[in-house]
C-alpha cells in the first residue's frame, strides 16, 4: 500500500503508469469541474465560484507540460538516458493530492468559507471574525500542506526513479525546477 | 558467501592459497580477486541475469517485477561500482 501510495514507479511498467498518469488526470478534471477548483499553477489549487470543465483540463494540461519539460530538462542533465515518459508520468500521478483536496469543496464548502472571511474583513470587522470560519480555513491549510508534501514525495519518488539523481546539489535544482514550473505556468495561464 | 573485504581494517583481500579437494595439493601465491568477484553477491546474480536475458533490460524488468528504469538503474550503479574497482591499484 505504501509502494502504491509513495512510489508506484519502480515496480510498474511505463505503460501500466501512463495509462494510470491519464485516467488520473482526467478524473482531476472532473472533479475540478464539479467541485469548482481551479489549478491556476503547477502547485496552486484555488475555489471559485463556478467553473468549465475547458478552463479546468487546460490548466490541468498547461500545468502537467511545464512541470514536465522542466523536468525532463534537468533529468537529461543529470543522466543522459532519461526518458519522457518517465518524467511525464510521475508528473500525472502526483498530482492525484490535489484532485483530492477538490472534495473540501464540496457544494462551495470551502469557497463560501472564504468569501465570509474576505468579507468580514472587507467591512472592517477584523477584531470579531467567525471563528468557526477561521478554523475551518486553517485546519484546511494544514491538510493542504500535508497534501503538497505528499505531492512532493510522490513527484520526487518518480524523479529519482527517472533520472537515477543522487547528491544533494540534485535537489536543489529538483526544487528549483517546480519553483520555475508554477511561475511559467501562472505567465502562460494569465495568458489564456 | 565469499569474503572481499578485511572485517579488521576495510580493505580488499586476497586469495593466498588454494587448494584441490581430490588430492589434497595445495597452491600458494598473492592472487587478486577478479572484479566480478568483489561485488555483492545480488550483483553478481544480476550481471548473470542480464548475460541469460542477453542484455534486454526491459526482458529482467518483467522477470524481476521492476519498473524497466529501476533495472537500468541498478545496471549503471554496477557499472560505476566495476569502474571505480578497476581504477584502483
Amino acid at each position: 500500500m505504501r509502494t502504491l501510495l509513495l512510489n508506484p514507479f519502480e515496480r510498474y511498467n511505463e505503460k501500466q503508469l501512463l495509462i494510470s498518469g491519464i485516467v488520473i488526470t482526467i478524473m482531476g478534471s472532473m472533479l475540478g469541474f464539479v467541485f469548482n477548483a481551479r489549478f491556476d499553477g503547477v502547485i496552486d489549487l484555488h475555489f471559485v465560484k463556478k467553473t468549465s470543465f475547458f478552463t479546468v483540463t487546460l490548466e490541468i494540461i498547461i500545468d502537467v507540460l511545464c512541470l514536465t519539460i522542466l523536468l525532463f530538462i534537468l533529468g537529461k542533465y543529470i543522466n543522459k538516458k532519461t526518458r519522457f515518459v518517465d518524467i511525464l508520468s510521475p508528473v500525472l500521478i502526483a498530482r492525484v493530492p490535489f484532485y483530492l483536496l477538490t472534495i473540501f469543496n464540496s457544494n462551495n464548502f470551502m469557497f463560501k468559507k472564504s468569501e465570509n472571511l474576505i468579507k468580514t474583513l472587507q467591512s472592517g470587522q477584523i477584531d470579531n471574525p467567525d471563528f468557526n470560519d477561521l478554523f475551518i480555513m486553517l485546519l484546511f491549510g494544514l491538510i493542504s500542506i500535508g497534501f503538497l508534501i505528499w505531492f512532493v514525495i510522490i513527484l520526487y519518488n518518480g524523479f529519482k526513479v527517472a533520472t537515477n539523481t543522487k547528491g544533494i546539489k540534485n535537489n536543489i535544482f529538483f526544487a528549483v525546477s517546480i519553483i520555475i514550473a508554477e511561475i511559467l505556468s501562472k505567465m502562460l495561464l494569465i495568458m489564456f | 558467501m565469499l569474503p572481499v573485504q578485511c572485517p579488521s581494517c576495510q580493505n580488499a583481500l586476497s586469495v593466498t592459497q588454494l587448494s584441490c579437494t581430490t588430492c589434497t595439493t595445495s597452491v600458494s601465491g598473492n592472487y587478486v580477486l577478479p572484479v566480478f568477484l568483489q561485488i555483492s553477491k545480488e550483483e553478481q546474480n544480476f550481471i548473470l541475469q542480464f548475460l541469460l536475458t542477453s542484455g534486454s533490460l526491459k526482458e529482467m524488468a518483467t522477470q524481476m517485477g521492476n519498473s524497466y528504469p529501476t533495472v537500468r538503474n541498478k545496471l549503471d550503479d554496477i557499472i560505476q561500482k566495476i569502474t571505480t574497482l578497476q581504477s584502483k591499484p
